[in-house]
């Protein structure tokens, strides 16, 4: 276990094998480096959980996984293994059959990832006609009718004629994630931030979905989120992420129990306290704002909000992802000396 | 917690960030060059600024006056002594074109101005003040429902031909248009939270209209009053070549390819140069118009939208 | 759904309401007294000057002849003219059809034209065939259709020798006759307006293409060409439908000057003629019907958008 996540152990339990991957824009203004440097792993069968505040690049990681990056951006540079297969060497109708089969997306705002013109049971039998060429209509029918149910949403027959606008926010999401599931054996679900635009109770219900999933049918599950509570509750790895970089990878309960990235300790400190000590004093922010992508110091990208910064130790090259002890790795020169 | 005026002090930088603010301060200038950065702002204005010079100038560029009869040399074609030919009266085309291009720009200018202030007023308060919205948005409706430049003939055949009321034509058709810009901004703004808050504060609705509304739709205003600029010079050269423009014998760019009409054929100089002239002014303002879009509201740029939206 | 439908037939009167009353202000606003139009140069006693006024009803107090005026309006009375000697009516009927094959068949080129460059500058955005239509578009906004027409005649008509010059054939004179009449006129009515629709199709395009569940429908599998086809022409179109009304009107009012350009006897014509000459009968009749007709394409046009959506359909 011990060793970089960039070594080529070839992880046969692992679902999908990140290395080296850079995406970047080619704006008018500049290139900007989304995604700069990113390795991480899933396990088949494990909730990993990628947090980071808006802006770091979380959303444009998870999409480069299933090569969806826009013009003007490109990925420029890494290795994406599902389960062996290199995604980046894939050709079109490759990259398609993959899609919605093998892997499934889930995104943010449910309401504007569904088409407003077509009903719910069309857009997600669509999925099934685009992968299960031979499938008959009776059979999709109630293939949908049967997914909407394994997904939790009511009374299904009537639903499926519904359209987007006629759901609310919770349920949508649970059709999103019927949509991922739609072909029958997902290898890996990535989740955009899927909780972040339901309300609390909602949220509890589709985390507990995922994790009934993962109980269920073993499901393998990359969670992307800024809510640290959302990760604690359901995550088994973490992977925090930082203006395009990993900056701290471990177990869970090693996270919480001892955060070496001084960026990891900053998160951890601002969440609100209970307690009749925690009232006294001001909520802690972390000093600063997320650097500019467009104008990047070479070193550590963290520098100018870190407590433990030393010019001489953390600029002039960026810092690599260290092991600090088992299952747990930190990018930063100076962790030895935060962990005292 | 072992630093709370640090902790205060980076608290007081973050909240200082109203963008607002900051921007007026410090960016102006790197709008400006921002402005001339835009490849469709500079192109339009290379082309603009030489016909507004030459409007303005065109005394200096060229000796004949545009109104002065020569039968010597009726419907001569280009030379060096007449570079546009000249027409039947044997008036030098050049400075026709030339001196015609202060009436249709004037003519134009004139009427925006009228436009954009009576455009503001009313979609101002339509969007301000609900009873007002009722009734100015169907009169703006039932104004922009006549097709074309009917509505500029009917107000011309009504009120007689003249530059003033070619003007005023002009302004009762385009208006409508500013309203609903004007509306829609002025709408939208209402909801955001700091008009809320400044009201709290007890500052008075004229002041939050002015002061915190209005700046808003500058953007949207500019921008539509250069297209309106564009369809003026357009709409007066139609009414002038229909004959109910800018009357005669006043060079219009309209007027001018009116009087060419019988000799399209002997000498089609006489349509084809004032015709440029329009195109080119037209195109010219359409750019800059383009290029202030482009400028002053990057969010209607789709690029942009995408990265920064997708990103967080 | 329908109760939606009825509203916007609701809303539609005020607005050709306020369109009609309009007309009526702006045709009794001329100053002098509209009967020395009609009479000309002419020497005419003063008695029967006033004897035509009070025929006319041109004495009586404003709001009543509007009250007098308006039902007769509405149901094709529109009164009679002494330049033509013929009811207004009449006239207007002669001529309309011209004027509605124009722009019709302006209204439907602009379309079949614009809508697959636009929607393909979309998809290629940036690329040459996006460029290219983009800069094309910004020249032919630009160029005024009565200029262009003039263009047209010079190359197409004096110098090639392809087609007639003006006039206007009815078709029993035969096919050729009335179509090679009307290519030149219709094609310089359009080209601005081609280039108009190109933008706007373009950027409603674009505006779908940029929406999350376009990268959603990606992110299903789906093959580029389903995602384009059946998920972002769908709603693109449902806000390009919107704009054909506007395409008509503009084609409306555009034929005004074209007809003058190509000497066709339209209706257009008819107002622009009328216009110069004072004919007042003429002038107020002839754009009433023109408004009319582009506030019930707009309406028809309204009616067609909440049906196809859904947004609507299923409220």
């Amino acid at each position: 276990m011990a060793g970089q996540p960039g070594t080529r152990q070839a992880g046969p339990d692992r679902v999908l094998d990140v290395r080296g991957l850079r995406t970047s824009f080619f704006t008018e203004a500049g290139v900007v480096k989304a995604v700069d440097g990113v390795d991480l792993w899933v396990n088949r069968g494990e909730i990993l959980g990628v947090v980071g505040e808006s802006g770091c690049g979380k959303s444009m990681m998870a999409r480069s996984i299933l090569r969806l990056i826009p013009p003007p951006g490109r990925i420029v540079a890494g290795e994406i293994l599902l389960e062996g297969q290199d995604i980046l060497a894939l050709s079109e109708s490759q990259l398609r059959r993959i899609r919605g089969d093998a892997v499934g997306m889930v995104f943010q705002e449910p309401m504007t990832s569904l088409n407003p013109v077509y009903t719910v049971g069309n857009q997600v039998s669509e999925v099934l006609l685009a992968h299960r060429a031979g499938i008959r209509r009776r059979e999709r029918a109630d293939r949908v009718v049967e997914l909407f149910r394994l997904v939790g949403i009511p009374s299904p027959e009537q639903r499926v004629t519904n359209y987007p606008h006629h759901l609310s926010g919770g349920m949508r999401q649970r059709l999103m994630i019927a949509m991922a599931l739609a072909c029958g054996d997902p290898r890996l679900l990535i989740a955009d931030e899927p909780t972040t635009a339901l309300d609390v109770t909602i949220q509890a219900q589709i985390l507990e979905l995922f994790q009934r999933l993962q109980a269920d049918i073993h499901m393998s599950v990359m969670l992307i989120t800024h809510d640290l509570g959302v990760i604690a509750e359901t995550a088994n790895r973490v992977a925090v992420m930082y203006a395009g970089s990993i900056v701290e990878y471990a177990n869970i309960d090693r996270l919480f129990e001892n955060p070496s990235h001084p960026y990891t300790r900053g998160l951890l400190r601002s969440l609100p306290q209970r307690g009749r000590d925690a009232r006294k004093g001001l909520l802690y922010t972390i000093p600063g704002i997320v650097p500019n992508l467009l104008d990047l110091r070479p070193g550590c990208k963290f520098v100018d909000r870190c407590p433990y910064a030393a010019e001489e130790i953390c600029l002039g090259s960026e810092p690599t992802l260290e092991c600090v002890e088992p299952d747990h790795w930190v990018r930063c020169r100076r962790v030895a000396d935060i962990r005292e | 917690m072992s630093n709370p005026a640090g902790a205060l002090e980076s608290q007081r930088k973050t909240m200082s960030s109203a963008p607002q603010i900051r921007r007026k301060r410090r960016t102006r200038l790197a709008d400006l060059r921002r402005m001339f950065r835009n490849r469709l702002f500079r192109l339009g204005m290379m082309i603009l600024v030489p016909i507004f010079c030459a409007a303005v100038f065109a005394p200096m560029l060229t000796s004949y006056d545009p109104v002065q009869l020569d039968t010597s040399s009726k419907l001569s074609a280009m030379s060096w002594k007449h570079p546009f030919g000249t027409d039947e009266y044997g008036r030098d085309l050049f400075a026709r074109v030339i001196y015609g291009s202060r009436i249709s720009l004037r003519v134009s200018a004139l009427s925006c101005v009228l436009t954009a202030v009576f455009g503001v007023l009313l979609g101002a308060l339509a969007g301000y003040y609900k009873p007002c919205d009722g009734l100015i948005s169907r009169v703006m409706d039932g104004l922009m429902n006549f097709p074309g430049i009917i509505l500029g003939i009917m107000v011309i055949a009504a009120l007689g031909q003249s530059e003033a009321n070619v003007i005023l034509s002009m302004t009762i058709m385009y208006t409508p248009r500013i309203v609903r810009v004007v509306r829609a901004s002025v709408l939208e703004v209402k909801t955001f939270d700091f008009v809320d808050a400044a009201r709290v504060v007890g500052i008075s609705e004229l002041r939050i209209l002015t002061s915190h509304i209005l700046p808003h739709i500058i953007a949207p205003l500019t921008v539509q009053i250069t297209f309106g600029f564009a369809w003026g010079v357009l709409v007066e050269s139609g009414l002038s070549f229909l004959g109910l423009g800018t009357p005669p014998p006043a060079p219009s760019w309209g007027n001018i390819i009116s009087d060419g009409r019988e000799f399209i054929r002997t000498a089609p100089w006489l349509m084809v140069f004032p015709g440029l002239m329009i195109s080119a002014a037209v195109m010219g303002l359409n750019l800059i118009g383009d290029g202030l879009r482009d400028i002053l509201d990057p969010r209607l740029r789709n690029t942009a939208r995408r990265i920064g939206t997708a990103l967080g | 759904m329908w109760t939606y439908v009825v509203r916007r037939l609701i809303a539609f009167v005020p607005t050709a309401f306020i369109a009609i009353t309009l007309i009526f202000i702006l045709t009794r606003l001329a100053p002098g007294n509209p009967v020395w139009a009609l009479i000309g140069d002419q020497s005419v006693p003063a008695e029967k000057i006033d004897e035509v006024v009070k025929e006319l009803g041109l004495d009586r107090p404003i709001w009543l002849q509007y009250v007098t005026w308006l039902p007769k309006a509405l149901t094709g009375d529109l009164g009679y003219s002494l330049f033509y000697r013929k009811p207004v009516l009449e006239v207007i009927l002669d001529r309309f059809p011209i004027t509605l094959t124009i722009a019709g068949f302006s209204t439907i080129l602009t379309i079949l034209l614009a809508l697959p460059i636009g929607i393909l500058s979309a998809i290629r955005q940036n690329s040459i065939t996006d460029n290219l239509s983009m800069v094309f578009s910004t020249v032919w906004i630009s160029l005024p259709s009565f200029w262009l027409g003039f263009l047209f005649i010079i190359v197409f008509s004096v110098f090639l020798r392809w087609f007639p010059s003006s006039g206007y054939r009815e078709l029993s004179f035969g096919a050729w006759p009335w179509f090679s009449r009307l290519v030149l006129p219709v094609l310089a009515l359009s080209l601005a307006h081609i280039a108009l629709l190109v933008r706007m199709t373009r950027s409603s395009m674009l505006e779908v293409l940029g929406n999350e569940y376009i990268v959603a429908a990606r992110a299903k599998g789906l093959t580029e060409v389903k995602v384009l086809y059946k998920h972002a022409l769908r709603n693109a179109f449902i806000s390009i439908i919107t704009v054909i009304g506007l395409i008509f009107a503009l084609s409306l009012g555009g034929s005004v000057i074209i007809e003058s350009v190509f000497a066709i006897p339209g209706l257009g014509q008819l107002v622009t003629t009328a216009a110069l000459r004072r004919d007042y009968p003429i002038i107020e009749g002839g754009i009433l019907y023109l408004t009319f007709i582009s506030l019930a394409v707009n309406l028809l046009v309204d009616v067609s958008y909440t049906l196809i959506n859904p947004k609507i359909t299923y409220e």
